[in-house]
């Protein structure tokens, strides 16, 4: 893997159960945040998920397509986002603007309406491209904004939001854009909250990412959105970049549909990318937001990952504040890795209380200070896939 | 960057492989004045050929979805001459209009809020969009770079650019690039109904639908003996804008419908095989299959575009451009040249 050119990252959004922007997450990460609760959406469902709640959302309207959560949630990110690269639509008119968007649900959800109507054999104004347009991020925030570039919605399940910044930092890197929004967003939906009860997955209680303890997840819903810029349109405009996008790797497992490979193969191989791209070693990394789902196979391959490759380093899931919130983790969890590389302080690992003696390696158990610049946040998914990105603060070479 | 193209697989309603695909074509030449009238059928395509390559118990759970993308990768490393087994870090970029689709549908038709526990583990895990992917990547042991985009109509030349990305940055040497797109009585049924139509009925500039998938494997350009031809450019844009106006003197393979007349316009000789393997979102790397094998042959090619002579420019670089607009107003080409 060659050595990439950083990407500035000039601005920011968020929005999941511990807050309606970047801010208040960051503030509930380090003071109060809320617990998970049976889903108010699915009366009757007892496994707790950490659901947004319905004040934090844009409002909807009568638009044409109308707004599904997902897209409520992605617009709420990309407002937030825009606002803090200083940067307005109007302004992006002339400039070419990409958007790339990780979701897990995807162009699935756009069959919902369709089911909902089968048994009422009912199919008006259902037309596929109708039901895609109402329900793909990258499609409708492409043409909300009327933004000119290329847009994509990639669908590597859970991965699919880190995955989605690595690809905008190749669209910048190429010309192909000036700006890139990227990121992703998921809605909690019946499939993937029944799915993973299904699969033993769902914790019955809150979840506890690397406690002895853990027994499997808590879904969560979110999106969070990164304005990723050109050197020189950033500089023309004067504005200074929030964080760089050093690197990104990404590799397979090739060993189960659901489950990690128990060396975390294609994840050794991804974090080897994303350094070398980044031109880092591991001793460079400050520290890691893990992935850490509370699931016992996940957590163990990131702890011995953790252990063999980054020993010393400090390490956290923020899963315990936001639930998982799939295609929409690996960029919430980007937001908040260069948050806390901005306070230089990062977020205990909630919900780890008791260390598993078979793990060689444990969180941190309280908010802890970091030093150093440049961070990892990694993220894994079913289909084997995982997706790891290196982050900077301040200015890099 | 021109990427080679190593090998390719295919499989639709004509049938598996490019032999397949070839022989239907020199039978059926594509019409060159725009859709057939055709009846509103599907083109369905078989996937038996899979049992023979890999055991049936290995793909017991595996549904029809990732079977056709299953059986066009494993088509397009055969036909690669790389049966031996593709570099380990291959990358993997998967293509899809609307994925799992029958799948998913089945799935939201179990009443899951009902019932939770009986909702099956398997049916969930094959309904995650990268399904198809993560069985490709078991099977044919690749553990590069992974993605799967679902982007409608747009899809693949949004995959093509991705594959020709990661050669260009170094992320690996090789990409198995490929589209898929399954045929869904409940989607088809409501295309129908939005036109009025029924199944059964003709109409004016009606397309029969189709599935299928089709794989590529992409290497940087000259590095292995060239038997097919590159992949020249990867355009992207969105009618009533001024980004990139299909390009001159090529002849285009596009997936018509009569939705397209705003940009077909501009593209004088064009042609379409939907009466091959009819239409589907993704149906665009079925076109970048034939127009390799027109591109090959200059027999196919004079077939199917009888009244196309490109003159010395042509001769001098022969190509062919792939052509989708979306109902969405986005349009994409892939130019394939020699």
């Amino acid at each position: 893997m060659n050595r990439q050119q950083p990407v500035s990252i000039s601005g920011m959004g968020c929005i999941c159960a511990a807050g309606k922007n970047l801010p208040d997450c960051m503030e509930a990460l380090f003071t109060q945040a809320p617990a998970p609760a049976p889903p108010r959406s699915f009366p009757g469902a007892q496994h707790p998920v950490f659901e947004v709640p319905d004040g934090f959302l844009p409002a909807s309207n009568s638009q044409s397509p109308p707004m599904v959560r997902a897209v409520r949630l992605v617009l709420a990110a990309t407002n937030e986002a825009l606002a803090d690269a200083g940067l307005t639509p109007a302004a992006l008119r002339q400039k070419r603007v990409g958007v790339v968007i990780g979701t897990n649900a995807g162009g699935g959800v756009s069959n919902r309406a369709l089911q909902m109507d089968l048994g009422r054999i009912d199919y008006s104004c259902l037309s596929p491209a109708e039901r895609f347009l109402i329900v793909n991020p990258a499609q409708w925030l492409a043409r909300h904004f009327d933004f000119s570039g290329p847009h994509v919605t990639i669908v590597n399940a859970c991965s699919a939001g880190g995955d989605a910044i690595g690809i905008a930092g190749a669209w910048i890197r190429s010309g192909r854009c000036d700006v890139v929004i990227a990121g992703g967003t998921d809605a909690l939906y019946e499939v993937t909250y029944y799915g993973f009860i299904a699969l033993l997955n769902s914790d019955t209680a809150a979840c506890k990412p690397f406690d002895v303890h853990r027994n499997g997840l808590n879904l969560g819903e979110g999106a969070a959105i990164m304005v990723l810029e050109s050197e020189a349109m950033r500089t023309n405009r004067g504005k200074k970049a929030r964080a760089f996008l050093s690197g990104y790797g990404t590799a397979a497992d090739a060993y189960h549909l659901t489950a990690p490979h128990p060396e975390g193969r294609g994840l050794r191989l991804a974090v080897e990318d994303a350094l070398a791209s980044a031109g880092v070693s591991p001793t460079d990394i400050a520290f890691i937001n893990a992935h850490g789902t509370g699931t016992r196979e996940n957590d163990r391959v990131e702890s011995f990952l953790f252990h063999e490759v980054f020993s010393g380093v400090p390490f956290g899931s923020t899963k315990g504040y936001t639930g998982h919130t799939l295609g929409a983790a690996g960029a919430i969890e980007a937001a908040f890795t260069i948050a806390s590389l901005e306070r230089q302080e990062m977020p205990a690992n909630r919900g780890f209380d008791a260390p598993d003696p078979e793990l060689p390696t444990h969180p941190v158990a309280r908010p802890t200070a970091i030093r150093g610049t440049t961070a990892l946040s990694q993220t894994l998914a079913f289909g084997g896939n995982n997706s790891v990105l290196i982050i900077s603060t301040g200015s890099v070479a | 960057m021109k990427a080679c193209i190593r090998g390719a697989g295919v499989v639709g309603g004509f049938g598996c492989g490019l032999s397949s695909m070839e022989e239907a074509i020199r039978k059926r030449p594509a019409p060159d004045s725009g859709p057939e009238v055709t009846a509103m059928a599907a083109f369905t395509a078989g996937t038996d050929l899979l049992d023979r390559l890999i055991p049936p118990r290995t793909l017991r759970r595996v549904d029809h979805y990732a079977r056709m993308a299953i059986l066009a990768s494993h088509l397009a490393v055969e036909d690669a001459g790389m049966g031996k087994g593709l570099p380990e870090n291959t990358g993997l970029v998967v293509a899809t209009g609307l994925g799992p689709t029958a799948n998913k549908l089945d799935l939201q038709a179990a009443d899951v809020a009902a019932a939770d526990l009986a909702l099956s583990p398997i049916l969930f895990s094959n309904s995650v969009h990268n399904a198809a992917a993560a069985y490709i990547s078991m099977l044919l042991k690749v553990r590069g770079p992974s993605l799967s985009i679902n982007q409608y109509e747009m899809a693949v030349p949004l995959a093509f650019q991705t594959a020709i990305d990661w050669l260009e940055e170094g992320r690996t040497e090789t990409v198995l690039v490929g589209s898929i797109d399954c045929f869904s009585k409940a989607l088809h049924e409501a295309s129908l109904n939005c036109r009025n139509l029924k199944t059964g009925d003709s109409g004016q500039g009606a397309i029969p639908v189709g599935e299928g998938s089709a794989f590529f494997i992409l290497t940087r350009k000259g590095a292995q003996e060239i038997r097919y031809p590159f992949v020249q450019h990867v355009h992207m844009g969105r009618a009533g804008r001024q980004d990139g106006a299909p390009i001159p003197n090529t002849p285009i393979l596009c997936n018509a419908t009569d939705k397209n007349t705003d940009l077909m316009g501009q593209i004088p000789v064009h042609a379409n095989f939907t009466h091959l393997y009819g239409t589907f979102p993704t149906s665009m790397g079925m076109d970048v299959a034939a127009a390799m094998l027109l591109l090959r042959t200059e027999q196919l090619l004079s077939l199917s575009f009888p009244q196309f002579d490109g003159g010395p420019a042509f001769h001098e670089n022969p190509r062919i451009g792939c052509f989708k607009q979306g109902e969405t107003g986005d349009w994409g080409m892939i130019v394939i040249g020699r």
